[in-house]
């Protein structure tokens, strides 16, 4: 059985080379479409709302498949695969929940998010914190929990991308990483998240048909799914057991963090304050589980076939999980859908960056200075000078240490979750949720994933087998912000505003 | 009603979830229920937290809410149900359709445990739920007279501060009075501003045309102050 461990969610190493005429060109094409969008979002960025929240203009299609990219990071096309070439099925539990989450997102949170942007013209997840509780310290407290997850898993992502650009250009890592870093700041710094969500449009369904191509051929080169399952049954049973490699509580692990977890995500949740009209919401839990469910068919289609290939030898066994992917495309499909895919990688990345850009820089910009009683004269200047600030700080972590990259990595999901589950996902759909809790809250998930996420990198402590600190301190954070509300009941933290409270009475 | 069952719910399941991590911190290890409680805890969790969400305030009342509460609850039982009892069922299951016998039935292309989780976990629910959600959300989740309740609030919101900003008295608290507005604080507490200050500054333009304070108008309530 292997361990359940957030490092083995993180793209650290080198992919093979992939530098073909066919595969840079697409890759030039690709790169030559999000500038054209983003030349064309730049000039319609005029305000800090088009900056932060697309001057709350954009359609249903437009969200979905912006939150679908945002969602899937470059793990889901390199990394992923190799995890369920390791360890089988146990590594489809990261993305089983997806067929709940996102009609639990859209009832627990993408309408309220979307109302509180109409009363009160909010911009940022923390400014949904502020308030529901009437709490600058908890706006603030949840602005720094989102700026320390955004900045380590800016830093993995743009190493990630710096590996692709290297693996596709030739270029070598470091200036992969600085090409990479500046492609996203060019559409980035410019045209905010309004180019953020239209080339996430165009990445969205690249990465989508990409995967659905992908699937089809891994089906044919496995022999199709009875035949793929039929050669790995017959070498290596355990790994098409439900768990797959891995204990029943671990992989259960990955689906309540996963899970519950995915309420937390502010590159997702943000972009319920983009939509135009709110009443187009109602398609989209089922515009955006399709657009998932097609993206992540590659996922574990790559996975189980790679393995039946080299269970069948047709291949041989892989030295790195993250090959899978690669070494399937470069094997067993057309180089041009090679080159589509590994756009497909870039885009992946490049979309989710982005979006972390835009909380990352709107933390800096409108939450902290908004919890420490003070204003930030033009939003959009400053708006621009911290993505760059942000995103260079990030690059410049990405090429001075992988070791720190991996250990900066880990935070990310845990600490979204932890810090704006209970407090934001419960707190928004529960009057009886008080300041004091979501202040202790936010705190404990802030602390408990720290404290813990760094002394199991250092190994001075290790959590038993199954458990992992995203689990640990988002169901301590929210232990605690039930306890806290309920001994804090019918204090002054307990009041709501009138016009929140219409919010949640809707 | 529904709001608290659902909250119990949650409580429940979020305690269940915690006992479940807490007995793998047992010198022994693991014990056997544990697994079990998070298969049913986590997927509780889930069906809670989209009831507390559904779930509105009371003035929904009558008929048509009642079926779509009913409509509604079905949903998530059954998505309890799905999702819960395939995970109860992997690991309910005998372990031995696996060992090694490549010549077993297969269900749909995966041996009978794996295909139980992967479709009845992550595919089942994704074709009901956000269907559930499409037919029920123009009743019970967002219609017209909702949206035109929110934007009633957000008027009231503002012209309470426009008064504030233009020094006539208005009501401060209960439920017939606009509501506060909450913006920077110091750690003293909050401090209120009005909305032609806040027109300034915040980076979304107010949707109704506010007046900008006179100069003879006297200060608006700063910080620990009630306007």
């Amino acid at each position: 059985m292997t361990a359940f461990s957030m490092p083995l969610l993180l793209q650290t190493a080198g992919l093979p080379p992939l530098t073909q005429p066919a595969i840079v060109g697409v890759a030039v094409v690709y790169f030559a479409v999000v500038a054209a969008i983003s030349v064309w979002a730049a000039r319609r960025t005029r305000t800090a709302s088009d900056f932060f929240v697309a001057g709350q203009g954009i359609g249903l299609w437009t969200l979905a498949i912006a939150a679908m990219s945002a969602t899937l990071s470059g793990f889901a096309f390199i990394g992923g695969p190799g995890l369920v070439y390791t360890l089988g099925v146990g590594a489809m539990f990261i993305v089983l929940p997806a067929a709940v989450t996102n009609s639990m997102g859209a009832w627990a949170l993408a309408k309220r998010m979307r109302l509180l942007g109409e009363v009160r013209g909010l911009i940022t997840v923390p400014d949904a914190v502020g308030a529901r509780y009437r709490s600058p310290a908890a706006q603030g407290l949840s602005a720094v929990a989102i700026l320390v997850a955004v900045v380590g898993y800016m830093a993995t992502n743009i190493l990630a991308l710096g590996l692709v650009v290297d693996a596709i250009f030739g270029t070598g890592l470091g200036w992969g990483i600085w090409i990479g870093t500046a492609v996203m700041l060019a559409y980035s710094a410019s045209g905010g998240i309004l180019a953020g969500v239209y080339t996430d449009l165009f990445q969205g369904s690249v990465m989508a048909l990409a995967s659905v191509l992908v699937f089809l051929f891994a089906l044919q080169a496995g022999g199709g799914m009875g035949g793929i399952s039929r050669t790995i049954l017959a070498a290596d049973p355990a790994f098409l057991g439900p768990w797959g490699k891995l204990t029943p509580l671990a992989a259960l692990s990955f689906f309540f963090v996963f899970g519950m977890g995915s309420l937390g995500q502010p590159h997702v949740i943000h972009k319920f304050y983009m939509l135009k009209d709110p009443r187009r919401l109602k398609w989209y839990p089922m515009l955006m589980s399709v657009a998932l469910m097609v993206t992540l068919l590659l996922y574990f289609a790559v996975g189980v076939s790679v393995k039946a290939l080299v269970a069948g030898g047709q291949l041989a066994p892989l030295a790195r999980p993250d090959d899978a992917t690669p070494t399937f495309l470069l094997r067993f499909t057309p180089v041009l859908l090679a080159g589509f895919v590994f756009a497909g990688v870039a885009a992946a990345i490049m979309s989710t960056v982005n979006s972390f850009m835009s909380i990352g820089a709107a933390a800096v910009t409108h939450d902290i200075p908004k919890a420490l009683g003070r204003t930030v004269g033009n939003e959009l200047r400053w708006g621009r000078v911290s993505t760059v600030v942000i995103s260079v700080a990030a690059a410049a972590l990405a090429q001075a240490s992988g070791a720190l990259v991996a250990f900066l990595g880990i935070f990310g999901w845990g600490l979204f979750a932890s810090t704006l589950v209970p407090a934001l996902a419960v707190g928004l759909n529960w009057e009886g949720a008080t300041r004091e809790g979501a202040v202790a809250s936010i705190g404990t998930g802030l602390a408990v994933t720290l404290v813990c996420e760094t002394l199991g990198y250092f190994k001075v402590y290790t959590l038993p087998a199954g458990v992992s600190v995203s689990a640990l301190s988002l169901i301590l954070s929210t232990l605690v912000f039930f306890a806290v509300s309920y001994l804090t009941r019918g204090g002054d933290g307990a009041r709501i505003d009138e016009d929140v409270r219409v919010v949640m009475d809707v | 009603m529904t709001k608290r069952l659902s909250l119990a719910a949650l409580v429940l399941s979020t305690a269940a979830v915690a006992l479940a991590y807490a007995a793998a911190f047992l010198p022994r290890g693991t014990p056997p229920w544990a697994p079990w409680l998070l298969a049913l805890g986590t997927p509780a969790m889930m069906v809670a937290v989209m009831a507390l969400g559904a779930a509105r305030g009371g003035d929904r009342g009558g008929d048509r809410g009642g079926g779509r509460r009913w409509a509604l609850g079905a949903v998530f039982a059954l998505t309890f149900v799905v999702t819960g009892g395939a995970l109860a069922a992997a690991l309910a299951m005998p372990a031995a359709a696996e060992g090694g016998a490549a010549a077993d039935p297969l269900w749909l292309g995966l041996p009978p445990r794996a295909a139980v989780v992967l479709y009845g976990v992550g595919l089942v629910p994704m074709l009901f739920l956000p269907l559930a959600y499409a037919l029920t959300f123009d009743e019970g989740t967002l219609g017209a007279d909702d949206l035109e309740r929110v934007r009633r609030a957000r008027e009231a919101r503002e012209a309470r501060e426009a008064a504030a900003a233009a020094g006539r008295s208005v009501p401060s608290s209960g439920r017939g009075a606009p509501p506060e507005i909450q913006d920077s604080a110091g750690p003293a507490g909050d401090r209120h501003h009005s909305v032609a200050e806040r027109s300034e500054r915040l980076p979304v333009a107010l949707p109704v045309a506010v007046p900008p304070a006179p100069r003879e108008a006297p200060p608006v309530a700063r910080a620990g102050e009630r306007t």
